[in-house]
């Protein structure tokens, strides 16, 4: 809020604060600070953008080395229909199968383990466990079964998923203020009073956390996988291309792969600040 | 009869294995109509006491009697009779995800009191605190003094006839807990209601109350009861001979059992 406050002075200078009333400046900040989160990582990317090509020209980089971000974006018009789109839309698949089904499962087990200690106990050891294992290593005993199947996919994103978000949510659901639950207590609440007015508003920034972690490691497990298992995904084109020294494809592929996982983590968020709305604004 | 008794109630916890005796052995009564405030140490049991008489937790042994319904260890509190409590606690206890307006009108929901009169007797109350413009806010933007008064209204809002505040304007400065004690002496005025107010500040308790029960540590227990009879009740009493004299008597009660240090 201060930074807020010395942002206005600056640029409308200190008079004006006094005269114009306080929730004005703050819309005027607020628009302000929005504006600028955009545009400065913006022209950042931009001048590196442009550096970049500088760079490739000035030192007559070759393109098997480092394609200019020109030929990137050729590469990106050109092959995005034929090569990159049926593999983007094979990982999407996978991520959206797998995140669907670790967030059902973490809110799941969380539930349960929020309703005994004892669950909790044991279970929240053996989830961090899984939540530190990168589980494209256990692809190859997943394929001794299952073979090719998409469903090998699925399963490393799911058990790297899940603990993520049973842990944060479970957090939310303990992390409880004993007067705040007191106030209900003392009017008679029941447990499943308590449970629908309290517990699950107050661990809604905790499992919107476990949410955006997920959807950020979701995607980074779709992509090993592909590396892992080869065949299809975008993961697969990017190795591919790299064998194959289309060096401005693998450039033109990280940048869709990269696109997958923030443009999921925005629309959470999105859904986040319409669900959080109490902690909007200054 | 009273509208408040309790009578041999103790408490033992189980803390580490150890028994801590929290209460014991108390009596209390409180008159209809009276405002009655609970001094004493921390740690001395004063919440506890507030907890069994809104049977949060049940008593080791001894009865509760409220408006001649008699609950304990075995018998739980009926709902109507919690329906006639309001709370106020020592933080204001606001949910961060509802409006004010929504907060306040929280108890009504709980005990599915629907219907306009309801609705327009806690907008009289919003209007009442000054807290109208804010109603619709969500409480992080209010001042601490105004989240105390917005849990002062919530615990008025279903019409109690009871009301139960645990150190309520504890956090608050000086200044404002002062206003809040002379509009919290408004309301029960006009109201009528009863009023147990837990506090560990003597001029407070001396300003507010019609009698004071002193409570000490060690185990927690009642050491005695003082009348206070005060010839006004507003901030000139606080400068009043009578009103110094039982905060000194108050303070001597504590100090006799070497606990002026506690308070
Ligand atoms: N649920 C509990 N389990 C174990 N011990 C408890 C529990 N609740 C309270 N106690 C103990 O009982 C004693 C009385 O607690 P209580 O909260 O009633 O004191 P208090 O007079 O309200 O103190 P304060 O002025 O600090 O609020 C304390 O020693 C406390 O540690
Ligand atoms: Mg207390």
């Amino acid at each position: 809020m201060s930074k807020n406050d010395f942002s206005i002075q600056e640029v409308f200078g200190g008079g004006l604060t006094e005269v114009a009333p306080v929730s004005e400046l703050r819309v005027d900040g607020k628009k302000d600070e929005k504006l600028k989160k955009v545009l400065y990582p913006s022209i950042l990317l931009a001048v590196l953008i442009v550096l970049w090509e500088v760079c490739v020209l000035a030192f007559g980089m070759p393109q098997t080395v480092l394609p200019s971000p020109f030929s990137v974006a050729r590469a990106l018009a050109v092959n995005f229909k034929s090569l990159i789109l049926p593999e983007l839309i094979f990982t999407l698949e996978i991520i959206a199968a797998g995140y669907t089904i670790s967030v059902l499962a973490g809110f799941l087990l969380a539930a349960l383990c929020s309703q005994s200690r004892l669950l909790a106990r044991s279970a929240a050891p053996l989830a961090v466990m899984f939540m530190v294992t990168p589980t494209i290593i256990l692809i190859p005993i997943f394929m001794v079964f299952l073979g090719f199947s998409p469903i090998v996919r699925i399963i490393v994103v799911v058990l790297q998923c899940v603990p993520i978000i049973m842990l944060n949510t479970l957090t939310g659901f303990m992390s409880i203020e004993p007067q705040q639950r007191e106030m209900l207590a003392a009017h008679g609440c029941s447990r499943r009073q308590i449970l629908t007015k309290f517990t699950i508003f107050n661990a809604m920034p905790q499992i919107f956390t476990g949410l955006k972690i997920g959807c950020v490691i979701s995607t980074i497990a779709a992509l090993g996988a592909d590396f892992a298992m080869g065949k299809e995904g975008l993961g697969y084109r990017i190795k591919i291309s790299s064998s194959m020294v289309a060096i401005d494809m693998v450039f033109a592929t990280i940048i869709v792969a990269a696109l997958v996982g923030i443009v999921m983590f925005e629309i959470v968020s999105f859904i986040e600040r319409r669900v959080i709305v109490w902690k909007r604004g200054g | 009869m009273s509208k408040i008794e309790m009578r041999g109630v103790s408490k033992k916890f189980m803390a580490r294995r150890e028994e801590l005796l929290a209460l014991c052995d108390i009596n209390l009564r409180v008159e209809e109509g009276e405002f009655v405030c609970i001094v004493g140490p921390s740690g001395c049991g004063k919440s506890t006491i507030i907890r069994i008489i809104d049977d949060i937790i049940k008593p080791t042994a001894g009865v509760v009697k409220v408006d001649g319904v008699t609950y304990d260890n075995s018998l739980p509190i009926p709902r109507e009779l919690v329906r006639k409590m309001g709370f106020v606690f020592q933080t204001s206890n606001l949910y961060p995800w509802l409006t004010v307006r929504e907060n306040i009108c929280l108890p009504l929901k709980i005990f599915g009191l629907r219907g306009r009169e309801w609705a327009e007797y806690a907008d009289f109350l919003i209007d009442r605190a000054g807290m109208a413009g804010s109603a619709d806010q969500y409480p992080r933007s209010l001042s601490r003094g105004m989240s105390q008064r917005a849990g002062v209204v919530r615990a008025m809002v279903h019409r109690p006839e009871i009301l139960l505040m645990d150190e309520p304007f504890g956090s608050l400065d000086e200044r404002t807990r002062e206003r809040m004690n002379v509009e919290l002496l408004d309301i029960w005025r006009e109201s009528g209601i009863t009023v147990i107010f837990i506090t560990h500040n003597i001029s407070e308790a001396v300003l507010l109350s019609q009698r004071a029960y002193i409570m000490a540590i060690d185990p927690g227990r009642v050491i005695g009861d003082v009348e206070i009879r005060l010839k006004r009740r507003d901030l000139s009493a606080l400068s009043d001979y009578h009103f110094v004299e039982y905060c000194d008597y108050i303070n001597r009660s504590i100090g006799s059992i070497g606990l002026e240090k506690a308070i």
